[in-house]
């Protein structure tokens, strides 16, 4: 009982710190600054559909960037025509999941690397269509004009208001996320993931959750693309592509697929050491790749089981040195 | 009249006829054993039954429905259950939540309800928490409730396996050598639970290979090999056909047998 309670009132500090530490965060830094860490929260929201798909049902998209882009155009498109900044946002959500049912129907038959290259396939053509889809998309040169974001009369212009906005759907989400996941259908995902023979031959239907993580996944990247959208208010098919998607896993992978905060701490360590790397220009990526490489022999769990793997290599180092001190 | 029926059932692999003809039938309540040497087509028999494979010909009914195309996870909810050769616990997660998971089955909750914390959604969660904890309290492994599964011994790992199927509310338990790897207190216990949950009404149908187990435990036995029913029986007409002994018991089980 009392470690579990201790880890609960940890968790609360820590959550209250966070919030304290994002709530101030746009008044100590610059604002190219704030624009970062509103991306950072965009990324959040994208990567931690990817978790949730990746670490609950053992598979691999690459298409993330595709579900993006989705949103990211059917939230431009829909506020150009004169729709309200909430219909879009939802709508963004929602094409992207459709999309995902289009695409998951026959993929998600695939499992392993059959199914990554599936939706490398899907994220290729998608990227085309961007490009190509003239009267839509504005093809290469992209959709601009896209009016801020408003919900009703209040006006989230300007990098701190939106910044605000951002953070308070990524509070949501996470906290739409960790209910998923203590709830009986994420209890489903975690058992698929782990045995799907088993799953299966206890009456769960590996298919259909499969495809149904991958909804919940397409949709949060589709509204973490309405946010991209409205924040610089102008999109090119350069920010959905191939590489995009791989940024994604990146993320998901550095922060960690066994926790929904994989996501979150993912997106923060990609943007933070992003930033510091800029000067690095094309050397980024492969200082990134380095990290990655890193992190997946070392840390296979991820950034967020760092401090337990810690904590556990100290605990064994003392073991050791006992037996040989006496 | 069985609850399960197995008509003339057949499966090859490639060249390699695994299933000939098989025919069975499982009377309700009863346990039932299926032997034979390693390679005979027991497991293939069970998936066949589980929809794990499905047959090239014949037909499996469970109590009057025809189960043979169906996935496994239909057969499942229709009540076929199952434990696995080789222990297949969700390992990441503990003791309590692979049982849990066991009863999603019989939730009635759906994929959409299973996400909605609703008042139902919390009824039906705290429902099979508590079956969860009486089922491992039956197997024995309630203490260990809170570990993660793939952190509990072998043998706890069969009787997890065992709870967790339970859970589902199955009307036929089909054990793959359920002591198989287990030392011998273990087997014991593990034959203690099964003579248990049959008593209790429940239908059972298994692989062993442990002939002590079987001898003792099963009503009825059907013997196979090379992919054929070659016989079948209460375990002393089994155990004393000349076609068994020479088939399954062989040159190792002959002093046993006429003894």
């Amino acid at each position: 009982m009392a470690p579990g309670s201790s880890d609960t009132r940890r968790k609360v500090w820590g959550i209250t710190a966070l919030c304290i530490v994002l709530a101030l965060l746009p008044w100590v830094v610059n604002p190219f600054r704030v624009r970062v860490f509103t991306l950072t929260g965009i990324y959040t929201i994208a990567v931690t559909g990817l978790t949730l798909f990746m670490g609950f049902t053992g598979q691999i998209s690459l298409a993330q960037a595709a579900f993006f882009g989705i949103g990211a155009y059917t939230s431009g498109i829909l506020t150009i025509a004169g729709f309200p900044f909430p219909l879009a946002f939802v709508c963004a959500g929602v094409i992207a999941a459709l999309f995902g049912l289009l695409i998951g129907l026959p993929c998600l038959r695939a499992r392993g690397f059959y199914l990554a290259m599936a939706t490398l396939g899907f994220m290729l053509s998608i990227t085309i269509l961007f490009k190509n889809v003239t009267g839509l998309t504005g093809g290469v040169s992209g959709l601009g004009g896209i009016p801020p974001a408003s919900i009703g009369p209040v006006s989230f212009e300007g990098f701190i208001p939106y910044y605000y906005l951002t953070w308070t759907v990524v509070a949501v989400v996470l906290y739409l996320a960790r209910r998923l996941t203590t709830s009986y259908s994420g209890l489903t995902f975690r058992a698929i993931a782990n045995n799907e023979l088993a799953a299966e031959s206890l009456g769960m239907n590996a298919y259909m959750n499969r495809l149904l993580s991958f909804l919940i996944c397409a949709f949060l990247a589709g509204i973490a693309g309405s946010l991209y959208a409205h924040l610089d208010r102008v999109i090119a098919p350069e920010s959905f592509t191939f590489e995009e998607a791989v940024i994604f896993l990146t993320m998901a992978v550095i922060g960690g697929l066994t926790s929904i905060y994989g996501g979150l701490i993912g997106a923060v360590v990609f943007t933070v050491i992003g930033e510091q790397l800029r000067s690095f220009e094309r050397g980024q990526v492969i200082i990134v790749g380095a990290i990655l490489i890193v992190m997946v022999i070392f840390f296979p769990r991820g950034a967020v089981s760092l401090p337990r793997t810690i904590a556990d290599l100290m605990r064994r180092v003392r073991h050791n040195r006992k037996p040989s001190a006496s | 009249m069985g609850i399960l029926e197995i008509h003339n059932v057949s499966k090859s692999f490639g060249g390699v006829r695994a299933l000939q003809d098989v025919s069975m039938t499982i009377a309700e309540g009863r346990i039932t054993a299926l032997i034979g040497p390693n390679g005979a087509g027991k497991t293939t028999l069970f998936n066949v039954v589980t929809g794990v494979d499905t047959p090239d010909a014949g037909t499996i009914i469970l109590g009057g429905h025809d189960v043979t195309r169906l996935r496994p996870y239909q057969c499942a909810r229709l009540g076929i259950l199952r434990t696995f050769q080789r222990s297949m616990p969700f390992g990441d997660m503990t003791v309590v939540e692979n049982v849990i998971s066991g009863g999603i089955r019989v939730s009635e909750l759906g994929s959409w309800g299973g996400m909605r914390r609703t008042a139902r959604h919390k009824r039906v969660l705290d429902r099979n928490q508590a079956k969860a904890e009486d089922l491992l309290k039956r197997v024995g492994l309630f203490e260990r409730r809170d570990v993660l599964a793939h952190n509990i011994a072998y043998g706890e790992q069969r009787q997890l396996e065992v709870a967790r199927a339970l859970a589902c509310d199955p009307r036929i338990l089909l054990l793959d050598e359920p002591v198989a790897g287990m030392s011998p207190e273990e087997s014991l216990e593990m034959a203690r639970l099964i003579t248990k949950i049959a008593a209790e009404g429940l239908t059972i149908f298994l692989i062993e290979h442990n002939l002590d187990v079987v001898m003792n435990l099963c009503d009825s036995i059907y013997v196979m090999n090379y992919g054929q029913i070659i016989a079948t029986g209460d375990p002393g007409e089994v155990g004393s056909n000349p076609k068994v002994i020479e088939a399954y018991l062989g040159k190792r089980g002959t002093g046993r047998a006429a003894g």
